[in-house]
């Protein structure tokens, strides 16, 4: 019995540590908590097992989950054309609304939107930054191109349908996962 | 936790006093049993997380939640300097039972207010 | 000035409670450990030797954990006090 538990605290610290998503990390925790729980109390101390359980596994996990949703920033890349740099139209009204319709979505999310203009081309964004959205507008149609990772995806999707002042034609594309 | 589902609206009120039984039976029996003053307030203090995921909304006072804590500690400070340093506990007939349930009490409370407030600072205030 | 005068008072209660204070007897065959855990029940009455410790044997650990306790609740308030904010509304 006290094999198997110490064999789970191996696996779920070193998934905690491996795992790409800040939120599985934290339930892991929370899984070797209750583990490490067991295993004091395997070793006769109960004080202890009661103390690690409830703090660990209920308060710690519950403020990190709270911190995780609170503080997230979302970043947005809009990739600028050539002639949107030449005739500055990128500052016009229905660009800046595209803008403001993103900002909006962040705000009702609790995330921080953080709006960067770049002339980099697609796949140097991808290959280069953290990014969660690149926008970029090719003949009236607003191109949206979404992390694979970004589990807002569907929130979004949905945000776009019912917001009645988004008057863009738009597609999103999402980006398949590359297994590197 | 942003929409709340009526799922937990509906059956967290149904564990609440479980919860609140079981706390004060881990800090009154801490000294016969596994647990004490330090584990029975955070299972209070748990009284109030499962509070907020059922409903999210802020109805507790914070500020006087702080000054019963503040006073709490007053009182834990008089009990023990005065019980232990003084040997007061002599004149009951030389037993410290008494004085460990109450410190033990005064602990679990002390914290379940301090855990309350840590908890629904970082929920309500720590966003812009 | 007010403040000199706390200071020197705590000063006084501090020494005047470590002097005052009972001592556990150690003898020298034994072990703290030890000690503890074959007389923890007949000079306290608690049967949960964990409990007689901290809360007799090694109770300025208690009484200045929960002190700490209150520094970093008084910590956390300050850091999440914005701009404009009131304390508590």
């Amino acid at each position: 019995m006290l094999e198997i538990a110490l064999i789970l605290l191996l696996i779920t610290s070193v998934a905690a540590i491996q795992t790409r998503y800040l939120r599985h990390a934290v339930i892991y925790l929370g899984l070797f908590s209750l583990a490490i729980a067991f295993v004091y109390l395997l070793y006769h101390a109960p004080d202890v097992a009661i103390a690690e359980a409830v703090i660990g596994s209920t308060i710690a996990t519950i403020l990190y989950l709270v911190a995780l949703q609170k503080y997230k920033i979302f970043t947005i890349y809009y990739r600028l054309q050539d002639e949107e740099i030449g005739d500055s139209t990128y500052l016009s009204h229905s660009k800046q609304d595209l803008i403001k319709v993103l900002e909006k979505f962040c705000t009702k999310q609790e995330l921080e939107a953080q709006i960067i203009y770049s002339k980099e081309t697609i796949e140097a964004i991808k290959a280069n930054h953290q990014y969660a959205l690149i926008i970029e507008e090719i003949k009236g149609v607003v191109r949206i191109t979404v992390h694979p990772e970004n589990y807002k995806l569907d929130a979004l999707t949905a945000f776009l349908e019912n917001e009645r002042r988004f008057k863009h034609a738009y597609a999103i594309l999402p980006v398949e996962e590359d297994l590197l | 936790m942003n929409d709340h589902s009526q799922l937990n609206a509906r059956t967290l009120p149904i564990v609440f006093p479980m919860i609140l039984i079981f706390g004060f039976y881990v800090i009154v029996n801490g000294h016969v049993s596994p647990g004490g003053g330090f584990q029975g307030g955070a299972i209070l203090a748990s009284v109030f997380i499962a509070k907020y995921l059922g409903n999210p909304i802020k109805t507790l006072n914070l500020y006087k939640v702080q000054n019963i804590e503040k006073v709490l500690l007053l009182f834990l400070f008089v009990l023990m300097t005065g019980f232990v340093t003084l040997s007061i506990h002599m004149i009951l007939h030389g037993s410290l039972i008494f004085y460990i349930i109450l410190a033990n009490i005064l602990i679990g409370l002390k914290v379940a207010c301090g855990f309350t407030i840590i908890f629904y600072r970082f929920v309500f205030y720590e966003s812009r | 000035m007010r403040r000199r005068v706390l200071a020197v008072l705590m000063c006084i209660v501090c020494f005047v409670v470590i002097i005052a204070s009972n001592k556990v007897p150690t003898s020298d065959d034994l072990p703290i450990a030890t000690y503890i855990t074959k007389n923890a029940f007949a000079e306290t009455g608690a049967s949960n030797a964990v409990t007689a410790t901290y809360l007799f044997y090694r109770y300025y650990d208690t009484l200045f954990e929960a002190l700490m306790l209150l520094f970093s609740i008084i910590a956390v308030i300050y850091m999440s006090i914005h701009e404009g904010d009131k304390y508590d509304e």
